[in-house]
């Protein structure tokens, strides 16, 4: 199999103009004769399904929450990136794209991060007449924010819930859609299956999560926009229920799946505190601007962080880093806490946190100046840990964030599998090894107001589409798979829950497969997860019945295609051999210990191809030509 | 009526607006009724010359009856009708009702068609006490000071005698209390109802609201607190 | 180490919307204080589910407090006792060793019990669709600079979009109202110029689905804003009897 990117010719600047042109369009009369379904509604999923409903086409949408405004993307905090030079601070379309291309360590595709810091313009314009909040200056203007170390000040924001402002206003065209007639909400589904008809996605098999009955959507094409994976890791800072399901019943079904060791780690969330935690939460970023990071010099100390002297601490970061300091990147913050626990410097009850400490801010600024800045992320904090950060240092660890890896897709965000489209974090394309902050936002609903209702009608008038319907044959196996898996879990009766082995699954991967890998533990990884899988499929307990509201049981479905994926994240990880963005191999190292890339043999896409049960998957690469950006080392020292 | 605007009069909010607006008159008719009763303080000529002007255009007198009796009507069926749906509203109830508010108020809220009932019922004694009693019959009969005979004090008289009886100046007392509670919310209440959101006056108009309601209560009260106590009048 | 307590749970078990529900009684031993509520339920159900039984089922995505999933009566106190909190982020510290907890979801006839505390909030959706957005296409937006907004009501309309819609006030409501959830909405909008030009026809059309999905009247007992996780005030309620009266006065 070759990838096609699809990427078009031309000047970088000029390929998506020049590409709309191109496409062909679907005549107005004929758009409500196609019906797309749409999987998912966070931003990408809402704007996509509303935008293409605007246009004229039948839209069925789908989502887990018993509402569409509920997505994940509604916890994102820090803000949406977009080239819009409003500080007149030297930012540009060409420097965002830039700059994502570097941040992502040169492993994603330049024409697709063009287009999308073309569009970063188009999307704040839409959320504004949307009457989406953003924070705004004494003048009436939007205010901006620097953000994730970048050197220009193009992040939008809404105080720290810019995700659900963005998510309120994509889910509000979205019921606007839905009273228009022009989409059908399916709330509460779980998309269990694709159904592919001649080699096209044609349909789902959804599970009606309140009665448990298996319904069968047929439609013209598939979009999925279901998120991301980082759920594997079983503790990340993901929602709940985001799960890889949909994107890997697709991959079982034909579509590439690309990058899954892409994982990104963020150094500031609150530690672990026991055994019965089910979820980590994120503390902005922004923290380490005036918090210091340290430890204590030897390992075991058990002082309360008061009583270590100061010639006694490790500001590690500022040490190794006098130039960056506590504001090196994500990963590299990451992994150098990470560093410190291993050796057994870390704090807290587990030992497995560093300090982030304000003493010297509050004394330097004072407690007020302090307060303004970061007032709200102490109280949650304080909420969360029961500590007062202005008397006690922070304690902080990093967690499983975001996935940059997903269904392949080529320019027009069409998987291999035609008629199968892939949007926001659920597809691979945009942010190569190292997703920058603030992008991920823009990525969903530049996918989906704007690149997807233009290149779906070029699939559309350039197909001919035989009608199928829901009672296709295909329909009917997929639906009976569905339901002897359901039987299958139910069945079992065994002694462990699901969230048993969801945890014994995370902890091994964070441990082999997390901030740093190595081939010994990745090969060690390889072969634990079929046992994990082995005791599930044979001591699983789920009670309740199919038929029924039992969350157990969806439980049971995620878990279990994790359980599968896991092994091709491992995979992926184990046969990429160099160090990129989050990717950090031990193996391939600089002498001062940072990430090094391997651009003569890994400067690619993985995608892999499922190759059946208990077969090795098949490894498709797509060779990623940079003309515009030039491959460089990153450094921070 | 445009068939809009009869839909729109079984929307809950307009129906809401409807009570604040007739708890409004209501409570502009207390205001001037009040204003009236401390007459009392001045002596008869003052107090009877007052009713005596209320009285001297009948067709003014009925018109304001007219609209207030609408006005009372409007109000009592609205609330009934709003306070049922309301209970309806919850469908299955709580096992163990909580609440997290601090709000003081909290007593008057949960008993405002109940103060509220109370006060009607107080009306139909009321009434029977004076508007529809006698008011140069032997009720109004006040013999002032020791050794005077008594004379007819008309209104003023009527009055007089009948806080005379302990218990009914307890009952008077009594509903002027709940009145008052009825008030407390009901004041604010209105506002909000209203649509007044200013920041900075809306906890001023909650305190406001507690004390004008007291202050409804004093007033009233201390007219037949007054009687009882001197229980002459001070000719 | 951790301290722990020991809880008595009085949870509502109800299997669908047309099955009777009853209370059942759970133990909960050795609760680490630092868990949140949902992390507690989180650890009976694993006891239920080894003992065969169904775990108690509830609604929760996010756990941050920011996606409106969660929520449910403790001791008739809407997201239990603490102020500005959902469920997910109340901690068990907030008890006491030995308590008793009775938990029950939501109740209000447009709030249907879907499963134990689960309960079907489709009603807030139809409320939005009936109105509750800004109609502009995608593609047909002027440029973000080209209509300047106040600071004061950018903030002002950002405090009534942080909405979760969580339901929290209806169910601290006596009256069931939904006032607060479409107060908030209404005012965030009309806040906005993009949302001034359907402001009469949207203040018509929620509040008419608002009264069609079976929620009771406002009589200001102001139990919503103290129940709201995001502190909505109950001047949203006030700005939207403003807004329909004006819709109403407007014809
Ligand atoms: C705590 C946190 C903070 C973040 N902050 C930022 C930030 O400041 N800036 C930024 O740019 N990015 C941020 N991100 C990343 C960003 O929020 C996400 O990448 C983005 O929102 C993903 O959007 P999405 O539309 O692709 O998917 P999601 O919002 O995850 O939506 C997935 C949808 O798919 C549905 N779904 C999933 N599986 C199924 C299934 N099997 N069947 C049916 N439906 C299904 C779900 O119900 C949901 O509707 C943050 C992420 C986290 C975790
Ligand atoms: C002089 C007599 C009365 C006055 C001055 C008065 C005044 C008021 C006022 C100002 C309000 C607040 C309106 C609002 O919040 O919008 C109110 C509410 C109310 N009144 Fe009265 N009222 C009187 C008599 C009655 C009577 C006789 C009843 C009996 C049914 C009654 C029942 C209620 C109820 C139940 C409410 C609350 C309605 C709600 O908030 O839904 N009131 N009243
Ligand atoms: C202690 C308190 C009160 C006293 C002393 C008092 C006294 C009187 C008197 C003397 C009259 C006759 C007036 C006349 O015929 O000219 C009267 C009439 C009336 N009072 Fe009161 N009153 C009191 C409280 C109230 C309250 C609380 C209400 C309302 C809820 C009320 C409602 C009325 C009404 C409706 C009338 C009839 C007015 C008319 O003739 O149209 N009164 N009152
Ligand atoms: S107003 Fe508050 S309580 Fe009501 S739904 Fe919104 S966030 Fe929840
Ligand atoms: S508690 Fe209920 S009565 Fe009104 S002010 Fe809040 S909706
Ligand atoms: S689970 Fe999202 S708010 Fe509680």
């Amino acid at each position: 199999m070759t990838l096609d990117s699809k990427v078009p010719g031309g000047p970088v600047s000029e390929k998506w103009t020049r590409h709309k042109f191109d496409m062909k369009l679907v005549n107005p009369a004929n758009k409500r004769k196609f019906t797309v379904i749409v999987v998912g509604t966070g931003l990408a999923g809402a704007s996509a399904a509303a935008s293409l409903s605007e246009l004229g086409y039948q839209v069925k949408a789908f989502c887990l929450q018993d509402s569409p405004r509920r997505a994940h993307s509604i916890a994102a905090q820090g803000g949406i990136n977009a080239a819009k030079n409003y500080q007149n601070d030297g930012d540009s379309v060409y420097r965002l794209f830039y700059d994502t291309v570097k941040g992502g360590d040169y492993r994603s595709r330049e024409a697709n991060v063009y287009r999308l810091a073309e569009l970063s313009v188009n999307i704040i314009d839409q959320c504004v007449a949307q009457g989406v909040p953003f924070a705004r200056e004494y003048g009436g203007m939007l205010d901006n924010r620097s953000f994730g170390g970048a050197q220009v000040s193009r992040t939008f924001y809404a105080r720290g819930q810019t995700g659900q402002q963005l998510l309120l206003g994509a889910y509000s065209a979205l019921c606007k859609e839905i009273a228009a007639g022009g989409v059908k909400m399916f709330p509460r589904r779980e998309m269990l299956d694709l159904v592919v008809v001649g080699g096209r996605a044609r349909g789902i098999v959804v599970r009606n999560m309140v009665d448990g009955s298996i319904e069968s959507h047929a439609g013209d094409a598939v979009i999925l926009a279901t998120g991301g994976y980082g759920n594997v890791f079983y503790l990340s800072t993901n929602a709940k229920p985001c799960n890889v399901t949909a994107t890997w019943r697709a991959a079982r079904k034909g579509a590439l799946f690309a990058n899954p060791c892409f994982t990104q780690i963020h150094p500031t969330c609150i530690p672990v505190h026991g055994d019965c935690q089910s979820k980590l939460t994120l503390m902005s970023e922004s923290l380490r601007n005036d918090g210091r990071i340290w430890v204590p010099n030897k390992s075991g100390d058990k002082r309360p962080p008061g009583q270590i002297p100061e010639q006694e601490r490790d500001y590690y970061l500022e040490r190794k880093y006098p130039s960056f300091g506590n504001l090196v990147p994500r990963d590299v913050a990451s992994r150098n806490a990470k560093e410190v626990c291993d050796k057994g410097r870390g704090v807290g009850s587990t030992g497995m946190a560093v300090y982030l400490d304000f003493r010297d801010s509050i004394q330097r600024l004072g407690r007020s100046t302090i307060e303004a800045r970061y007032g709200n992320l102490f109280q949650m904090y304080e909420k969360i840990v029961d500590d007062d950060p202005y008397q006690v240092p922070m304690m902080i660890y990093p967690a499983i964030h975001y996935t940059m890896g997903g269904l392949w897709v080529d320019y027009n965000l069409m998987s291999n599998l035609p008629g199968l489209h892939v949007l926001g974090e659920a597809n691979f394309s945009d942010h190569g090894a190292n997703r920058l902050g603030a992008s991920a936002l823009m990525q969903g609903l530049a996918d989906g107001y704007f690149v997807i209702p233009y290149t779906l009608g070029h699939y559309f008038a350039s197909n001919r589409l035989d009608p199928v319907k829901a009672e296709a044959p295909e329909f009917k196996e997929a639906e009976q798979s569905a339901r002897q898996r359901i039987q299958k879990f139910l069945s079992l009766k065994g002694k462990k829950t699901v969230d048993e082995f969801h945890r014994d699954l995370g902890l091994l991967l964070w441990d082999k497969c997390g901030m740093s890998r190595n081939q010994a533990g990745l090969e060690e990884a390889l072969r634990k997860i079929p046992e994990i899988r082995e005791e599930f499929s044979k001591n699983l307990v789920v009670n309740g019945s199919a038929d029924s509201l039992n969350q157990s049981l969806e439980k049971a479905g995620r878990v279990a295609d994790f359980l599968e994926f896991a092994e091709l994240l491992v995979l992926d990880a184990l046969e990429r051999k160099e160090s990129c963005g989050g990717h950090f191999r031990e193996e391939s190292q600089t002498e001062e210990g940072e990430a090094l890339r391997d651009d003569v043999n890994f400067c690619h896409v993985s995608a892999w191809e499922w190759a059946g049960e208990g077969k090795k998957p098949i490894l498709h690469k797509e060779p990623l030509v940079f003309d515009e950006v030039h491959l460089a080392q990153r450094s921070y020292k | 009526m445009s068939s809009e605007s009869r839909c729109a009069l079984r929307s809950s909010i307009l129906r809401k607006q409807i009570v604040a607006v007739t708890g409004l008159i209501l409570t502009g008719f207390l205001a001037g009724h009040l204003a009236g009763n401390f007459l009392i303080f001045l002596g008869p000529e003052a107090f009877n010359g007052y009713s005596e002007k209320l009285h001297a255009i009948p067709e003014l007198l009925w018109l304001v009856r007219l609209g207030l009796i609408a006005a009372f009507l409007i109000h009592v069926i609205t609330t009934i009708l709003l306070t049922l749906e309301n209970r309806q509203a919850r469908g299955e109830r709580y096992a163990v009702n909580g609440s997290k508010s601090e709000e003081s108020l909290k007593f008057a809220k949960k008993t405002m068609i109940y103060t509220g009932l109370l006060v009607l019922f107080f009306l139909v004694l009321h009434l029977s006490d004076f508007t529809l009693s006698d008011k140069e019959g032997p009720a109004s009969m006040i013999a002032a000071g020791e050794g005077n005979p008594p004379r007819n004090l008309g209104l003023y008289g009527l009055v007089w005698n009948s806080f005379l009886e302990p218990w009914r100046a307890g009952v008077y007392i009594a509903v002027m209390l709940v009145l008052g509670l009825h008030l407390s919310h009901g004041i604010q209440s209105l506002c909000q109802t209203l649509g007044f959101y200013r920041n900075d006056l809306v906890p001023g108009i909650r305190k406001l609201s507690l004390v004008l309601g007291l202050l409804a209560a004093i007033g009233f009260s201390s007219v037949p607190l007054f009687i009882n106590i001197v229980r002459t009048p001070p000719l | 180490m951790a301290n722990t307590i020991n809880l008595t749970l009085k949870v509502w078990r109800q299997k669908s919307s047309d099955s009777p529900g009853a209370f059942e009684i759970y133990q909960a031993h050795d609760i680490d204080t630092d868990l949140s509520f949902l992390e507690m339920l989180d650890v009976v159900n694993i006891n239920l589910e080894k003992n065969g039984k169904e775990p108690i089922a509830f609604d929760h995505d996010c756990r941050e407090g920011i996606c409106g999933c969660c929520g449910a009566m403790i001791n008739g106190q809407a997201h239990g006792p603490e102020h500005g909190t959902t469920l997910c982020q109340l901690h068990v510290r907030k008890f006491r060793d030995g308590d008793t907890l009775v938990i029950e979801p939501w109740r209000s006839r447009a709030f249907p019990v879907v499963r134990d505390l689960i309960v079907d909030r489709s009603a807030f959706d139809r409320i939005i669709q009936a109105g509750g957005y800004v109609t502009v296409r995608t593609g047909s937006a002027p440029e973000a600079h080209s209509l300047p907004v106040p600071k004061i009501d950018a903030d002002e309309a950002f405090d009534s979009a942080a909405c979760i819609g969580c339901g929290a006030c209806v169910a601290a409501c006596p009256n069931a109202s939904a006032v607060l959830f479409v107060g908030a909405k209404i005012s965030h909008l009309a806040l906005l110029p993009q949302g001034r030009v359907e402001r009469e026809r949207r203040a018509r059309a929620m509040v008419e689905r608002m009264d069609l999905e079976g929620f009771g009247n406002c009589s200001n007992h102001y139990e919503c804003e103290a129940a709201c996780p995001k502190e909505i005030s109950v001047r949203n309620i006030a700005r939207l009897n403003r807004e329909f009266f004006r819709a109403f006065v407007k014809g």
